[in-house]
């Protein structure tokens, strides 16, 4: 299942996109409303470091976003990528395994890694850059968390 | 984002915001830039009451961070009330979690207040 988007970098735009993917999390994720907020919240700040470091908050320019979902016998994999129409950047962007205490910058970043199996920023090879993530949820921990939520 | 700001004595804040702490809500830039000022002007006492907040993002936990530096310089911290389990998981995976002291009321933050800093509210007193 393969879900497109493409939206500017306007407040409106930001907000209508992630209430609508937000629905599609639940949908696919069974209403497992932690791990859709956790996987919306990824979206978010990657879109975020977009608008704030690529398009330099030029909401006139637009994101690509692609979500794309693998279900197999035992666990759902769920990719995002995003489309940037910044100047390409030079090599990988460096993902920070650790944050100190009282630092701010990249902070999201270091977020998003901490939630998603994979993580990346690199130059697209047309225009632009492409921020790739990638969470693998095994079947039974779904599960689980549905009768969690039925529990509560 | 619904937000009320009430100053106690001169020196404890209570922040109730209520819906999404995230950098796109319209209301977001001037909360920070209040709250920042507070800050710069020497309050550190604070208690959020975020038992009505749904989201926060990156940006909202800088301001929190921010918030919380004075505050261990005074060797206290600023409270915090959260009831939503996706807020809280935020909290741990930014380690904001090791900055804050969470409480479940403005009562528990003055007592913390009280034992940390020796700080009564004068309707205590």
């Amino acid at each position: 299942m393969i879900f497109n988007f493409s939206i500017f970098g306007s407040e409106s735009d930001i907000v209508k996109f992630e209430q609508k993917s937000m629905k599609i999390l639940l949908r696919i994720l069974e209403k497992n409303e932690l791990l859709a907020s956790e996987i919306h919240f990824c979206m978010h700040e990657a879109i975020l470091n977009v608008i704030q470091h690529a398009h330099l908050w030029d909401s006139s320019k637009p994101i690509e976003i692609r979500i794309f979902l693998n279900d197999t016998e035992t666990e759902k994999q769920i990719e995002i990528s995003i489309t940037d129409q910044g100047p390409k950047i030079s090599q990988l962007i460096q993902i920070p395994d650790h944050i100190e205490k009282f630092q701010l910058r990249k902070r999201g970043l270091y977020m998003i890694s901490q939630i998603m199996d994979e993580f990346s920023i690199s130059p697209s090879e047309k225009t632009g850059n492409i921020t790739k993530m990638k969470k693998v949820i095994p079947l039974n921990l779904l599960k689980k968390g549905s009768e969690n939520e039925c529990e509560n | 984002m619904n937000v009320k700001i009430n100053l106690i004595d001169d020196q404890f804040i209570h922040v109730s915001v209520k819906g999404d702490l995230s950098v796109f809500d319209e209301q977001f830039e001037l909360f920070y830039e209040e709250l920042i000022a507070y800050s710069r002007s020497g309050l550190y006492m604070f208690f959020f009451d975020f038992s009505a907040v749904n989201y926060i993002d990156s940006s909202g936990v800088s301001l929190l961070i921010r918030l919380a530096k004075p505050a261990l310089d005074q060797k206290t911290m600023i409270c915090i009330h959260i009831e939503n389990m996706q807020v809280r998981r935020m909290f741990s995976v930014s380690n904001l979690d090791q900055l804050v002291h969470f409480v479940s009321s403005q009562e528990e933050a003055l007592e913390f207040y009280k034992i940390t800093l020796g700080f009564i509210p004068t309707a205590q007193s």
